[in-house]
């Protein structure tokens, strides 16, 4: 595939300022990790993201489990929850801009709104699809209060939690993309929008590449470990 | 038992006159869609420390509910249930239900499983461990103490079931249909550990059960119970020596008697929930040879 869209660029298909061969891509996406422009995006994005994603693990679960537990919160802020899930985070921006100002929170916060909500509702079914066997059971063991939610609420949501942060790096993943295309001073989405500025085509590609490559590390590497692990544990597999 | 460790059970048999566990008329409703449903009515027993008690009883009878009510997970609407002359307060690790569905968690190991209840009781790590394997020996089963649950056969999870339980030490075990899903040989085995497992341990058991013969088997005492609303029909005390075994000739008079029991009152259910053209089919002539399709050829 690469090769004919390197034959197609060389006869000239296109015009070529409008879409780079392999080659240009390549050598941009060489140079860019050379001169330290790409290093410093990926770092400018990664932070925000990692900042973002455990903010929103952080409170979406304390969320989903309250929400899990407590029939008045689920009632009262649950739809809520529901409701604001189908807003695309990135709607959140001018909202967080006037709140925050031109910085980095206003970045993390869009972030945040894309992963958190996920994050909750996921939890939050994990928690009321927990067997109330098991609880019985927890309760006949002596488990109380904190204990029988870090012992078994918990770890037998875990399967619904872990289906809910995988969706919600995703989401934060977009969101963030979309914040720093839309305004960012340093990151990979500005990266993206140098590159449109600049016309430089293979520019853009190369930024492209390396989201996805960064995306797909990711999801093959954490999540894929971890939900790999917890259905061995779990035997899920043979099911 | 854990040297210098004197169990609660131990305590409690010193002061004999009160008995272990008694439940004094007893009830419990439900409220479902069509109305108020009695669960049980009026159960009376006293249960003497390291008794052996069986109930048996048609679905629906309640026995189930007795053993939550014994376990604190379920409060009677009257009556009065107690434990060493106190009254039930809500759960408690000295009475320890071992479910149907065994309820042991998928994201423990064995050994892990076994050792949740002394972990939350704050056990310290190299005693849980040593507890833990001291129970999984007595239930053959320290091959497998780093093995996932869901690894394990029928048989073995009853047994990790049955570790998890006594490593917590319980005075009273309370045991719901525990064997009910296993095969035939496997309840067969189990039936004898569980009755070495009793003598050793002196715990005091309260086994459901839908079959009369496992009843008969394992129980010093066999309630049969009706049903609409759940009660005590009748007690059966059982005199054969132990241990016994499922076969035995001796107790096959007291399943006779037992069954005659419980026939009536599983007749009663399946005419409430059957048509009305349904009866028991009690004189069925001997099927002949070319009926049963055996392919004689005839």
């Amino acid at each position: 595939m690469i090769v004919t869209w390197e034959v197609a660029h060389r006869i000239g298909l296109w015009p070529k300022f409008l879409f780079p061969s392999p080659s240009e891509v390549l050598y941009t996406l060489v140079n860019g990790f050379h001169d330290k422009s790409f290093i410093i995006g990926i770092i400018a994005s990664m932070r925000r993201i990692v900042i973002g994603y455990l903010i929103s693990l952080v409170a979406g679960l304390a969320l989903g489990l309250s929400f899990g537990r407590i029939k008045f919160l689920e009632e009262t802020l649950g739809s809520l929850a529901l409701g604001l899930q189908t807003l695309p985070s990135i709607c959140w921006l001018p909202l967080a801009l006037l709140w925050f100002g031109l910085n980095e929170s206003a970045i993390i916060f869009v972030v945040i709104m894309g992963a958190f909500l996920s994050i909750t509702i996921a939890t939050e079914s994990g928690v009321k699809n927990v067997p109330p066997l098991w609880l019985r059971a927890g309760r006949n063991m002596g488990a109380k209060g904190h204990r029988m939610l870090l012992e078994v609420i918990i770890p037998a949501a875990l399967p619904s939690i872990i289906v809910g942060m995988k969706q919600g790096w995703s989401f934060a993943w977009r969101s963030l993309m979309a914040g720093e295309l839309s305004y960012a001073s340093v990151g990979l989405g500005h990266l993206l929008t140098l590159g449109r500025e600049l016309n430089d085509m293979s520019q853009v590609l190369a930024v492209m590449i390396v989201i996805i490559i960064i995306g797909l590390l990711v999801d093959r590497i954490v999540f894929a470990n971890l939900e790999r692990g917890m259905r061995e544990r779990w035997g899920l597999e043979q099911v | 038992m854990i040297p210098g460790y004197t169990s609660p059970s131990m305590q409690a048999a010193q002061r004999q006159a009160i008995p272990k566990l008694s439940l004094k008329h007893i009830s419990k409703n439900f409220h479902t869609k069509t109305g108020k449903f009695n669960a049980v009515e009026d159960i009376n027993l006293e249960v003497k420390a390291g008794e052996f008690i069986c109930i048996v009883g048609p679905s629906g009878c309640g026995k189930t509910t007795v053993l939550n009510i014994i376990a604190g997970l379920e409060k009677p609407d009257g009556g009065d249930a107690l434990v060493d002359g106190t009254p039930i307060k809500g759960p408690g690790t000295d009475r320890l239900v071992i479910f149907q569905d065994l309820a042991l968690f998928p994201w423990l190991t064995v050994s892990k499983n076994v050792e949740f209840g002394l972990r939350l009781a704050g056990v310290s790590k190299k005693e849980r461990q040593e507890r833990a394997m001291h129970f999984l020996k007595m239930v053959h089963l320290t091959r497998f103490s780093n093995s996932c649950i869901h690894e394990l056969s029928g048989g073995m999870k009853q047994r990790v079931a049955l570790a998890r339980a006594l490593a917590i030490n319980p005075d009273i075990l309370l045991m719901d249909e525990p064997f009910a899903a296993l095969d035939a040989q496997t309840r067969d085995i189990l039936h004898e550990e569980l009755q070495e497992i009793w003598v050793a341990t002196k715990k005091t058991i309260i086994f459901v059960t839908h079959n009369v013969r496992e009843a008969a088997c394992l129980g010093d005492r066999v309630l049969v119970f009706a049903t609409h609303p759940g009660r005590i029909k009748q007690q059966f005390q059982l005199m054969c020596t132990r241990p016994r075994h499922i076969e035995d000739p001796g107790l096959m008079v007291y399943a006779k008697a037992i069954l005659a029991e419980l026939k009536a009152e599983v007749e009663k259910v399946a005419k409430e929930e059957l048509d009305y053209d349904w009866r028991t089919v009690t004189k069925k002539p001997v099927l002949r040879l070319d009926d049963r399709n055996l392919g004689s050829g005839t």
